[in-house]
């Protein structure tokens, strides 16, 4: 066995400890999941008995669910723990913790530029890795973002038509 | 023996599974790597960030390439490989998020450079030019463009099963050829 394949091997150990780490987590994270996706089921029987209308999907769209499309829609939320409020069915203001850290802007001497993020745009996606919306940076230092669903984002120019729906299985780079 | 696709789907709930596919793949990413870099080191480590991505998308495996995870594997390879140039920072990204200990192995400090990335697009074009014309068009709309089938078909004028097959037959002749070239 050579040196590398060693160190091959070592790091193959590792990895493989972190995977069962990470399962394990998953599989709690799963149980905790299960009431609530019973008051989603719930909830959609209510709007069909109750209401009799059409659901949109993007009209079930949670803040929660905003924040996670943000981040696995666009590496450039990698790390920011972005949070959502709902202002309409179809629009959120989502805020940062941390500066976006997914696209780094730098002047001809190679220092970092912080405030270049106004009006960036960033598509999101919904839990099956489909398009569903975008961003736009309202801040200078990308710390906050206006978010529209479907038609809404295509409305403000965010995103084309055509983009929407499109599967995007993993996150988006720069 | 079980296929590539077979032990991504395994790992799902078995994550030893996922190791069999890192025995299988690790070596000739790390060459890839290697190749790309100059460094036996920070292909290590690339080699890792890499296999830690996959772990964290497997869900999103899509077994269109015949079973194997090859052409996959090496999409995030490339990746990571351009995302750490862009960032002049190696990508450890899903390695912290998996909260893989940094001083499991002796971690390569270096700033990645733009050389890494010569001729790395040359050879996906090559690839791509060698392929038959509906099966490149096909695979350009459904990799890069990142289209559903039914839109393709619309595109294409064929049905979605016959863009199946074009996308198939042609990610398998790129991984072939791709894979020789590594």
């Amino acid at each position: 066995m050579t040196e590398m394949t060693e160190h091959l091997d070592h790091v193959g150990d590792v990895l493989q400890d972190a995977w069962r780490r990470d399962h394990a987590r998953s599989a709690r994270f799963v149980q905790l999941r299960r009431p609530r996706r019973l008051l989603l089921v719930l909830a959609l029987f209510a709007a069909i008995v109750c209401g009799g209308a059409a659901i949109a999907a993007d009209v079930l769209k949670s803040a929660e669910d905003e924040q996670q499309g943000m981040i696995e829609g666009y590496q450039l939320f990698d790390g920011s723990r972005p949070t959502c409020e709902s202002l309409t069915s179809t629009s959120f203001r989502c805020t940062l913790a941390k500066p976006p850290t997914g696209m780094t802007f730098y002047d001809e001497h190679g220092q970092k530029l912080l405030d270049r993020f106004l009006g960036i745009k960033a598509e999101t996606v919904d839990s099956t890795q489909h398009v569903d919306g975008a961003c736009v940076s309202i801040r200078a230092d990308g710390r906050a973002w206006n978010c529209f669903l479907g038609e809404e984002a295509v409305k403000h120019g965010l995103i084309s038509a055509e983009m929407l729906g499109v599967y995007r299985p993993e996150a988006a780079t720069a | 023996m079980k296929s590539d696709a077979e032990l991504i789907r395994a790992a799902v709930d078995d994550p030893d599974a996922f190791r069999v596919l890192y025995d299988r793949y690790a070596p000739r990413l790390h060459a890839f790597f290697t190749q790309r870099t100059g460094s036996l080191d920070v292909a290590l480590d690339l080699t890792a960030e890499t296999f830690a991505q996959a772990w964290v998308s497997k869900r999103r495996f899509r077994d269109e390439a015949g079973g194997s995870a090859g052409p996959w594997l090496f999409t995030i390879a490339r990746r990571v490989l351009i995302r750490s140039v862009s960032r002049r920072r190696v990508e450890t990204t899903m390695l912290e998020r998996l909260q893989v200990d940094p001083s499991a192995w002796d971690r390569a400090e270096v700033t990645p450079q733009d050389r890494w990335l010569d001729g790395l697009d040359a050879d996906l074009e090559a690839a791509l030019d060698s392929l038959p014309c509906d099966q490149r068009r096909a695979v350009e709309l459904r990799v890069l463009g990142e289209l559903p089938y039914p839109k393709i078909a619309g595109v294409l004028g064929c049905t979605p099963v016959a863009v199946r097959i074009r996308v198939s037959r042609g990610l398998a002749t790129l991984r072939a050829r791709l894979e020789a070239s590594q």
